[in-house]
């Protein structure tokens, strides 16, 4: 806030407005108006958006009164939750009319870029921030280091093809890093390895007989929350519900059955199923085939031969007997996962006998190791031929969208030549196969990219944007992001809070809140619907917030342009409006623009007409509406078409998909395939690394040091890290099973604490292999002896007044057990580590 | 006796804005220039409010610090992204929630439209520094219309200014200015601090005996 006009300091006498002269009044932030009247409320209006506070994605509507949010509802139009939303969108409140919100652009008066000590922000202006960053994005390119730029992306919108995408090529880097892999990508190795399909999946709740929630909780968290609740008590009613979970989760507290397994042991119980299933008979006829004779050969220990089985619509399911399941008995897998024989079996006779009619909904798996473990738990679903079936599991739908238009035409020699370096985070490498969606480094490995930066491994990074992302906060061992951070010359953070990755930014500048404040194009699915829904700036901006993914590249583009580098206003002009075949004239044009030209598709009449969802009339229709709903999911296409990803166009139980993948990986290294695997620390070897198996933990800590095995949970609050300093995340934290309010607690198991003499409420000091930290202890039996639990989304020692409990001192509110979670990976895919059993931990009264 | 009056809602009227203007990114030379905290200080002697040797003290702390000290000062006060211990706005000390733009904010836009002003700049409409300008607002209003002997007027916007006073800024500004004096380490913001303490204090007393109509019924 600057002082406008200096007759504000000047004295009435001086400025001839003594009284006997008075002609008005001297003014800054007011200005005279016909008088109002106080009046009542005036009315309001329900206007759409989506929320992002999960990957559900869920349409909203926003009640807007004078320019205010005041509450927030799921879109009344919305297939995907019914009008409902979960209790994240009601937080949506506080984040926006959250005090500590950064409100201008600031830079960095002190150099010191370190936890503990206060960069000293300023505000500067927005021209003065863009400046900045262009001169430093023309230095790169001048020195034909222009690789050297890396553009860090945490949430996003469709409108990050803009930013993330292009802006990155424009300039001439690799460096798009992507948050996805601290995110949840194992889970998509498990549907990707057998079935072909890289994504999250949907589920026919409303026909299902038989649900197994395993490793995730849908009625809390990821994903499709909404439909997840409204269907939940009808499944109850009409069906079976087990969870599988080493925690009481809000879905094992309702289940018919809650089956708590060790940490990381999934696999094992997953493999023994499906031995059950097989040497039941259960298996789905129509989908997998039988044996020609029609007599069951699957016999616990003894190989089948392949030729005695006429296989269907999968790949190698004999094989996958012989090289894995025939010794997966129940018993074995009773002693890995604790858990007793005879829930192993009635679960998996339980399950077939309802299939197709059943599902197995698997969580994010990401543990060390965990490919294998997600392709078992996903395999069910194909044995029984649930997926693609009425009342099972299914890909679902998307929504319709056109694209973002080709930036080839924009790309200069520094540009082409800098974008064939290798990426910065390791991909593709002995170490990183990162093979996600088939292919060999495929998949971005986010965690990595702090080592990269210390190591200077492929090179160094000088110039980094980061937006909507806090990997410091939200990565494994997140102190290694600190320092890397800190060696990067330049860093500029946009972003709506100032977190523990803007500690260490150079600018600060302030991000339009995505769920109010914005343009933006959202696709997502759920209850067998895909939706194209936008995000709107439905409410009066309080401060200088730009959206990051249009408004920003605008601005940045033409700094840019004043110095010589035309390239990406250009680009950005080749964005022409659907309606009138004009290119944007400002920032906040382009933001809707491009919004438009993503999203033609849903609501232009001429290219919706044979659309069999929603059709708007035209954009005033859509933007009011603020969705296009698809039609219903239709089963059964998979089944006659076959699976058109996989290698075999089959359901694969032996994955030839793997297979060639893993081939050309191990080519590319010039090793075999064993010799690949045992770099990262698989122990699969020979065939086995083809099939759905059980990989026993890799656990950081022998369990003589390090007893207890640490569960990390997701609470139903968490906005993905960002409701910390919200007031309701912690008067209402107790509707996380186990949890107190306004605290962060450690579950421990009753029986041990006793053992430990630890007390409810004792401040207890955790420790791991790689660090200690101190929390409040909740005795709670719905945690597992030998384990303890532990919910993300407190611990900031930076992200506002709620959120960490003394900023100047680094001292957080809570604990982040990420401090403590070794760096560790899912390296087929290049997932870091959160779940399974590999943080073994040590516990002490404090 | 009239000119009396009015002479000394105008010089209140200037303390408002003067103080207001101490609220904004500080611009030292501006300050300076415009010999701001001297004005401030005989205003208040003028007023015979004991707040001027806090602005005596101000004017030391402007010459002491440069200018980005100011700022830095200004911005960890107030603007501090990881938490400023001196929220400027109402709503976080009103409002059960702590937020911005809470029920108390929305009054007090309604109450600046009432009186015939809307906000230009961007942001809540509590923020310190414009309910400040609204008081000196008021108080040009009040000397204005003594001086045309409009004594209607005199008497409305007399009320509004007392009701404004009490259930808004002197509810919250004490707290900001004690918040101040707590986090401040630069003698400007230390004394602005004690200043505006002194000058809200002294208003308490004088308007106190004025509060007799609820808010929302401005005459």
């Amino acid at each position: 806030m600057k002082i406008k006009r200096r007759d504000f300091l000047k004295m009435s006498a001086a400025t001839g407005l003594a009284v006997a002269a008075f002609k008005g009044t001297t003014l800054n932030a007011l200005a005279e108006a016909p008088k109002g009247t106080i009046g009542g409320e005036k009315a309001g209006k329900w206007m759409a958006s989506t929320c992002q506070g999960c990957t559900t994605w869920c349409p909203i509507e926003i009640f807007v009164q004078e320019g205010r949010a005041t509450k927030v509802r799921g879109n009344q139009l919305s297939k995907a939750n019914d009008g409902y939303c979960c209790v994240r969108g009601h937080l949506i409140i506080q984040q926006i009319y959250d005090p500590d919100r950064i409100k201008t652009p600031m830079k960095r008066t002190n150099p010191v870029k370190a936890r503990g000590v206060d960069p000293k922000f300023v505000p500067i202006t927005w021209d003065e921030a863009l400046n900045t960053l262009a001169d430093k994005i023309m230095e790169l390119r001048t020195n034909n280091e222009s690789h050297k730029y890396m553009l860090m992306r945490g949430r996003y919108s469709y409108n990050n093809d803009i930013l993330y995408g292009n802006l990155t090529k424009v300039i001439g880097s690799p460096n798009n890093i992507s948050h996805s892999a601290i995110c949840a990508e194992v889970e998509k190795m498990g549907s990707f390895y057998t079935e072909g399909f890289w994504g999250y999946r949907d589920y026919d709740l409303e026909n299902m007989k038989y649900l197994i929630v395993w490793g995730c909780d849908p009625l809390s968290s990821n994903r499709q929350i909404p439909t997840a609740i409204s269907k939940f008590g009808n499944l109850l009613d009409q069906g079976t519900v087990v969870a599988i979970d080493p925690r009481m989760t809000n879905t094992a507290a309702k289940a018919h059955k809650w089956l708590p397994v060790k940490p990381g042991e999934d696999g094992a119980l997953a493999t023994a199923m499906a031995h059950v299933i097989l040497t039941s008979g259960l298996w789905n006829k129509d989908f997998c085939g039988d044996f020609k004779d029609g007599k069951n050969l699957f016999k616990a220990g003894q190989t089948v031969d392949e030729a005695a089985f006429d296989e269907k619509r999968t790949h190698g399911l004999v094989k996958w007997w012989n090289i894995e399941l025939k010794d997966r008995t129940p018993e074995w897998a009773a002693k890995i996962t604790g858990l007793n024989k005879k829930d192993i079996v009635e679960v998996a006779t339980g399950f077939a006998k309802a299939a197709p009619r059943c599902a197995v909904w698997n969580g994010p798996n990401m543990m060390p190791r965990g490919t294998y473990g997600a392709m078992a738990m996903y395999a069910l679903n194909g044995l029984v031929g649930a997926t693609d079936s009425i009342g099972g599991v299914c890909t679902g739908m998307g929504g319709p969208s056109s694209s973002h238009p080709k930036v080839d035409d924009f790309l200069d020699d520094i540009a082409k030549a800098g974008s064939k370096n290798k990426k910065i985070d390791q991909r593709g490498t002995l170490e990183f196969p990162a093979l996600s969606e088939g292919k060999v480094g495929g998949g971005v490995v986010t965690n990595n990219v702090a080592n990269a930066i210390l190591a200077a491994k492929p090179y160094d990074i000088k110039v980094a944007i980061g937006y909507f992302c806090n990997f410091n906060f939200s990565g494994a061992e997140g102190g290694r992001w600190d320092k890397a951070l800190a060696k990067i010359p330049f860093f500029a953070h946009i972003t709506t809070m100032a977190s523990e990755m803007s500690q260490f930014a150079d600018i600060v500048l302030p991000s339009a809140m995505h769920h109010s404040e914005q343009w933006a194009p959202v696709k997502s699915k759920a209850n067998l619907h895909g939706h194209t829904s936008l995000q709107q700036p439905v409410i009066k901006r309080m401060f200088e917030v730009k959206a990051p993914e249009t408004e920003f590249v605008w601005m940045l583009a033409e700094k840019l342009k004043a110095r010589g580098f035309e390239n990406p206003m250009n680009w950005l002009l080749s964005y022409k409006d659907p309606e009138t075949g004009k290119p944007a004239t400002s920032a906040e044009e382009f933001a809707l623009v491009a919004t438009k030209v993503f999203t033609q598709k849903a609501w232009d009449p001429a290219m919706n007409k044979d659309y069999k969802g929603d059709r708007p009339t035209g954009w005033a229709d859509f933007a009011e509406k603020g969705i296009v709903n698809s039609e219903k999911f239709t089963f059964g296409k998979k089944w006659e078409k076959g699976f058109e990803k996989t290698a075999t166009k089959k359901f694969e139980f032996y994955s030839e998909t793997l297979k060639k993948t893993l081939t050309e990986h191990a080519e590319k290294q010039k090793v075999t395939i064993d010799q690949a695997l045992e770099a990262i620390n698989y122990t699969a070897r020979g065939e086995q690394a083809f099939v759905p198996h059980y990989e026993p933990v890799r656990r950081h800590g022998e369990v003589k040091d390090f007893p207890f095995t640490l569960v990390d949970m997701k609470s139903r609050l968490n906005r993905e890290g960002r409701s910390g300093n919200l007031p309701w995340y912690l008067a209402f934290k107790q509707c996380d099973p186990g949890d107190v309010n306004n605290e962060d607690v450690l579950q421990i198991n009753p029986a041990d604490a006793k053992k430990l003499g630890v007390k409810e409420g004792d401040m207890i000091k955790v420790t791991s292999t790689v660090g200690s930290l101190k929390v409040r202890a909740r005795l709670w039996e719905g945690i597992q002896p030998g384990t303890v639990a532990k919910c993300f989304g407190q611990g900031h020692w930076a992200y506002g007044r709620v959120a960490a409990k003394d900023y100047a001192k680094a001292i957080p509110r809570g604990a982040n057990f990420n401090e403590i979670m070794p760096d560790d990976y899912d390296r087929l895919v290049g997932a870091a580590c959160r779940n399974g059993g590999f943080t073994g931990l040590k516990i002490e009264k404090a | 006796m009239n000119t009396d009056r009015a002479r000394l809602d105008l010089a209140r009227s200037d303390v408002y804005r003067l103080l207001a203007a101490c609220f904004y990114e500080p611009d030292r030379e501006m300050l300076l220039e415009e010999n701001l905290c001297a004005n401030l200080a005989g205003l208040m002697e003028e007023l015979s409010i004991p707040a001027a040797r806090s602005c005596r003290r101000m004017e030391q702390g402007l010459q002491e610090n440069s200018r980005e000290e100011l700022l830095v000062e200004y911005s960890s006060l107030f603007l501090n992204p990881f938490g400023a211990p001196a929220q400027p706005y109402g709503s976080v000390y009103l409002d059960k929630e702590r937020q911005l733009m809470g029920d108390s904010t929305m009054q007090v836009r309604k109450i600046y439209a009432a009186a015939g002003v809307k906000q230009e700049t961007d942001g809540p409409p509590d923020h310190i520094a414009i309910e400040l300008e609204f008081m000196s607002f008021l108080g040009q209003r009040i000397a204005q219309a003594i001086a045309c002997s409009d004594q209607e007027a005199v008497a409305e916007f007399t009320a509004i200014q007392a009701c404004f006073f009490n259930t808004y800024l002197a509810s919250w500004a004490p707290l900001l200015g004690r918040a101040i004096q707590e986090h401040a380490e630069l003698p400007l913001y230390r004394a602005l601090g004690d200043c505006l303490l002194g000058f809200i204090g002294a208003e308490q007393q004088r308007l106190r005996k004025s509060a007799d109509s609820p808010l929302h019924e401005p005459r």
